[in-house]
């Protein structure tokens, strides 16, 4: 067993390797960069100087001293055409014929470019693939995240505040679901085809029929308008200000919770039904065992095994799951900080969350191989 | 134990010959004890079915959903707008009733594309077991270590692109579609909807594959295929006549699911303001203003939400009506 952990740990790297390479070719692959997301935000803005930049490159190319003719002068003026009318010639116009207005824009064009050329190479994002992986790869390894392209911040202090956000919201919807779940998806297994069976079959389906968002509106609109009731604003940490804070996560959390609780009902019932038809539970009630003893320690045990694989494979649609209710109730968690990561291109910030999700479901998914074994000895695990 | 497995002769090549099983008839027999027997199926087959032809027909049963009529901005529901308009004043049925085109094309491309895929993986996988599968299956744990909605945002983008080279030439639908009246709709949703389509597939299949991957596992662990392996028989005979038929419950709750799941997930994005953008959808009528307007609008909100969770509602109850009919352990239990 300590030996399997163990060669499954090492299993990880791997996978996260090939996690980080995927997210980087994602990112590469995406038709916009951060730097053309601030420049057409008119965040930051290139002036003339990054146009004088290239024209003077443009002069040292020819041998003549930049510096020496600065301010108006005849070569830079030829230099500064020439400029313009190389970047016509790549837009397709003749330069001869070009108007003035094509010309400013071409202006415009290469001064913006050479401006997003600087802030590229300032930031990292002039590399090409392997240096950009290996650079970011070798700064994780030692601690570093980097920081935000976009808004300058830390990446790892910023995660560090929006995580137990997220967790919070995360362990109370999963347990809301397994709490709901696992009692009626036995319930409804063992009384099956009652009426019981029925009405919690209705209620799992439609559970998970429920778009999170849809409920989310109308208990908004519903609390406001009966109630006068709205949300607050600003979110709060647990240990600072309890009310604000549980005022905030429990409503998502439970509509969370019972969206995932619909999946999870189902499959319990599912593998009731099929353990209650083994030869071991006909065994097991014909050594005259009490029903309840059967089910409990016969049925649901075994029953569980591919539940828990479902509950750790659902850690990644909590993710998604909560980023449209962190949207909605403007909870500052990780999906949240993702959604406006990938909108910006901010690849530091990206690949970080990516990363801390990563690691979480490789986790996950090792120890619900473990429990796979804990709860049914016929799996070995090899 | 069933007639399937004793009717198979164990010495000779009668056991390669395809044993025929009234399979079909039983499907027709019991599509018409179907409704007397599952009326919560039957409601769910009908929904499938009014969503469908909704789509197909939404020119004949609603106006122009692109059309603004300011004087008319936030009526509530009467004779000329059955479920009123929007802020803009647009007709809030006929925007529904040709969401349901996207709906229909993107749940059923979706789960045929979630099929294919995850049998593909998860058969060979989990029947092929020792290196392939453990190499197979290191690429799956990559696949599914991502965020899904990381992967579904970022595979929209990249299919995306409007500066007309997206791949495959995807990205090229106009941003403001032209008036679906004008009977051109259907290329005007493809090429946006094959991208969430293909990013929703691709997402969603890495999950199903590794259930279909179990469920290979054990069903292989059963004594008829060692029986099968024993007697000379060759995987794809094996794979064909006792893998496929005994995963073949799970397939279908799983596609059952990923029906409905793929209708929210895409309602999903459609809310957060990515996919269908070119279109009226039924996600994209929940977001924005919306959901400042519900307080006093509340139908604004009501009527798209209520489609979303009738349809997936509907398509949710007729799979698992048809696991009941379908699934050979399940029959005759009732």
């Amino acid at each position: 067993m300590l030996q399997y952990i163990i060669r499954r740990i090492i299993l990880m790297i791997p996978t996260l390797i090939g996690v980080s390479l995927l997210v980087t070719a994602l990112l590469r692959l995406l038709p916009a960069d951060a730097v053309d997301i601030l420049v057409a935000g008119g965040e930051v803005q290139g002036g003339p100087e990054s146009f004088n930049e290239i024209v003077n490159k443009r002069l040292a190319a020819e041998g003549k001293d930049p510096a020496a003719i600065s301010g108006f002068n005849s070569d830079r003026l030829r230099a500064e055409k020439a400029v313009v009318d190389d970047q016509l010639k790549k837009e397709g116009i003749n330069p001869e014929t070009a108007l003035d207005s094509q010309r400013t824009a071409a202006r415009n064009t290469v001064s913006r470019d050479a401006f997003k050329d600087k802030i590229r190479q300032r930031v990292g994002l002039d590399k090409n693939y392997f240096e950009q992986w290996s650079s970011w790869a070798w700064d994780a390894v030692r601690g570093d995240l980097g920081t935000s392209l976009i808004g300058s911040r830390d990446v790892s202090s910023e995660l560090k505040r929006r995580i137990p956000v997220s967790v919070e919201l995360g362990v109370l919807g999963m347990l809301v679901s397994i709490v709901i779940a696992v009692p009626l998806g036995v319930a409804s297994a063992v009384k099956q085809d009652s009426w019981v069976d029925y009405g919690l079959r209705g209620f799992a389906i439609a559970f998970l029929s429920v778009p999170s968002f849809f409920v989310a509106t109308i208990i908004i609109a519903l609390l406001i308008r009966f109630y006068g009731y709205s949300f607050p604003i600003n979110y709060r940490e647990l240990w600072d200000d309890p009310s604000t804070n549980l005022q905030l996560v429990v409503t998502p959390a439970i509509i969370l919770g019972v969206g995932l609780s619909g999946t999870l009902l189902r499959l319990t019932r599912a593998q009731m039904l099929e353990v209650l038809r083994q030869d071991y539970i006909r065994t097991a009630r014909s050594k005259g065992l009490s029903s309840r003893h059967v089910i409990i320690r016969h049925a649901v045990r075994n029953a569980l095994v591919p539940v828990v694989t479902v509950i750790g494979l659902q850690v990644p649609v909590l993710v998604g799951g909560s980023l449209v209710l962190e949207q909605i109730f403007a909870i500052p968690g990780v999906a949240n900080y993702l959604f406006s990561a990938i909108n910006n291109r901010d690849f530091p910030a990206i690949i970080a969350v990516n990363m801390v999700v990563a690691v979480v479901i490789v986790v996950v998914n090792l120890a619900v191989d473990v429990s796979y074994a804990v709860l049914d000895p016929r799996v070995r695990l090899s | 134990m069933t007639t399937a497995g004793s009717s198979a002769t164990i010495v000779g090549g009668d056991y390669f010959k395809a044993v025929e099983r009234p399979f079909y008839a039983a499907i027709a027999r019991n599509a018409l004890r179907f409704c007397r027997y599952k009326p919560l199926g039957a409601f769910g087959a009908f929904v499938l079915v009014v969503v469908i032809v909704v789509g197909v027909f939404s020119p004949l049963i609603a106006g122009d959903p692109q059309q603004v009529h300011l004087s008319d901005a936030l009526t509530s529901p009467n004779s000329t707008y059955w479920f009123g308009t929007d802020q803009n004043g647009r007709d809030v049925f006929a925007r529904i009733v040709y969401g349901s085109q996207v709906t229909a094309l993107v749940g059923i491309g979706t789960v045929i594309l979630v099929t294919v895929l995850s049998l593909l993986v998860g058969v060979i996988s989990g029947y092929f077991a020792g290196k392939l599968d453990f190499i197979v299956q290191r690429f799956v744990d990559v696949w599914l270590s991502f965020p899904a909605i990381f992967l579904i945002l970022t595979l929209v983008a990249v299919l995306q692109t409007s500066n007309g080279y997206g791949f495959f030439g995807l990205g090229r639908g106009p941003e403001v579609g032209p008036s679906p009246t004008g009977g051109d709709w259907i290329w005007n949703t493809l090429p946006r909807t094959t991208i969430v389509i293909v990013a929703l597939g691709l997402v969603l299949a890495g999950g199903a594959s590794r259930v279909v991957r179990s469920a290979t596992l054990s069903t292989r662990a059963n004594p008829y295929v060692e029986a099968a392996v024993v007697i000379g028989a060759p995987n794809r005979t094996i794979i064909i006549r006792h893998i496929l038929p005994n995963i073949m419950p799970t397939v279908i709750v799983l596609a059952t699911l990923q029906l409905g799941t793929a209708i929210l997930a895409e309602a999903t994005i459609s809310f957060l303001g990515v996919g269908v953008t070119n279109f009226p959808t039924w996600g994209q009528m929940l977001s924005g203003q919306t959901r400042i307007l519900a307080e006093n609008y509340m139908y604004l909100a009501l009527f798209p939400g209520m489609a979303i969770f009738l349809a997936v509602f509907g398509f949710n109850m007729l799979g698992d009506a048809l696991r009941d009919v379908l699934d050979p352990r399940l029959r005759g239990v009732r």
